[in-house]
């Protein structure tokens, strides 16, 4: 009885999480433009859940497209000129200001090839204090003013907390401390998460 | 296509984050305030074709905004006079004997006291720390002095607060002997940047 329960369990749990991030991203992507469309919607007097479920999948498609237009029209000049006037009406509304500005320049760094390098190997680094390690993974090259007052070479690690990978320290090593890993990051990401239960097979 | 989305996907992010946090900021001033505004609002005898309730709300939710940066103005002007200063201070004494009330009454006051008058290079100062051990280092903000008790008597010991990467609202705060800290040039917002986005945004070399 009990095994059967667990089995049961052990099926379903994974397919029900899933589900559950599923709908919340889903959820998160369409809140913006969802009641927008609702709006539109309302005329054909379908019934409030059609309605809003059609509004959620119509403002998918709509926020991709919307994505894709956006990208394809910023190559053109005029387009440029114009998100820059955008910017500068921007940047002059105190507090809206800061936050743009701030968002924007980390954006910006995240999507730039910099930026995507990171992140790309996992590996293990001396926490909290040399013979004892914890995984992370690489985030490129330390600051040049970081390197420069240190007098020494130093790479960036992003050691994420377990079982929440979304949050963690930056710390700033010395190359020769750390080491990289075998296992791909996908399979870093699961050990962090189930707290060192999943481990990757050797190869 | 991947490139073009990526492309539009840089433009919009920056700006939705801008309206997302602005309106949670808004909600959050106007919260306790915009129902009673609303109600007010509603309450007007004209009625226009257009005014639907939404539109309302947000009418509302300006009107709070609004009166909010008044009345604070009018705080601090009237704070400055000497009878109202002696009002504020019955008010204070007043708070101070209700329990429960005055334990959060009190540290709030001294908190919110201490980050916007005392502590004006709280947080100023980025330095380098030795942490988790020698030879490696994180990102740090210097907050001021460490309290009598922690001092030793060779180092001057003095507060670091470590933020956490991607949100620096949370982290470590320690205390180490002024010597082992390495001071950086870099300005906090500079430090905070390039520890949100996990170390992608580089300040820039001077």
């Amino acid at each position: 009885m009990r095994k059967y329960l667990l089995a049961g369990l052990v099926t379903l749990l994974p397919v029900l999480l899933t589900f559950m991030i599923i709908v919340f991203l889903f959820n998160f992507f369409t809140a913006p433009l969802t009641p927008l469309v609702e709006l539109v919607l309302e005329r054909f007097s379908l019934p409030k859940e059609t309605n809003h479920l059609i509004s959620q999948l119509l403002a998918l498609v709509l926020s991709c497209f919307l994505i894709l237009f956006l990208g394809f029209v910023t190559r053109y000049f005029l387009f440029k000129s114009l998100m820059h006037f955008g910017n500068q009406v921007l940047m002059k509304i105190p507090f809206v200001k800061s936050v743009y500005k701030v968002s924007r320049e980390v954006i910006l760094a995240l999507v730039s090839p910099d930026g995507k390098k990171a992140f790309q190997e996992a590996v293990i680094m001396p926490f909290p204090d040399k013979p004892h390690y914890c995984m992370g993974f690489s985030a490129g090259q330390a600051a040049e003013e970081c390197q420069r007052k240190t007098g020494k070479k130093l790479v960036a690690v992003f050691a994420p907390t377990a079982p929440h990978p979304i949050s963690g320290f930056l710390f700033l090593v010395d190359p020769d401390d750390v080491r990289k890993l075998d296992m791909t990051k996908e399979d870093a990401l699961k050990y962090l998460v189930s707290c060192g239960v999943i481990i990757p097979e050797d190869k | 296509m991947k490139k073009t989305f990526l492309t539009g996907l840089a433009v919009l992010l920056p700006f939705a984050v801008t309206i997302y946090v602005v309106v949670f900021v808004v909600n959050f001033l106007t919260r306790p305030f915009v129902g009673f505004v609303t109600k007010l609002l509603e309450r007007i005898p004209f009625h226009l074709p257009f005014l639907s309730h939404q539109l309302i709300h947000t009418m509302s939710e300006i009107a709070v905004i609004i009166g909010l940066f008044g009345f604070t103005l009018l705080l601090g002007i009237l704070a400055r006079w000497v009878l109202f200063s002696w009002f504020i201070k019955l008010g204070d004494w007043f708070l101070k004997k209700i329990p429960l009330v005055n334990k959060v009454y009190k540290t709030t006051k001294d908190i919110v006291q201490t980050l916007f008058s005392g502590g004006k290079n709280s947080f100023k100062q980025v330095v380098l720390v030795p942490f988790p051990y020698k030879g490696s280092y994180c990102l740090g903000l210097v907050t001021r002095e460490a309290p009598g008790t922690c001092q030793d008597d060779k180092n001057e010991m003095v507060s670091v607060y470590i933020p956490t990467t991607p949100n620096p609202m949370t982290g470590y705060l320690i205390m180490s002997p002024k010597s082992e800290l390495i001071d950086l040039e870099m300005k906090s917002d500079e430090a905070i940047k390039y520890v949100v986005s996990c170390g992608a945004m580089k300040p820039e070399a001077r």
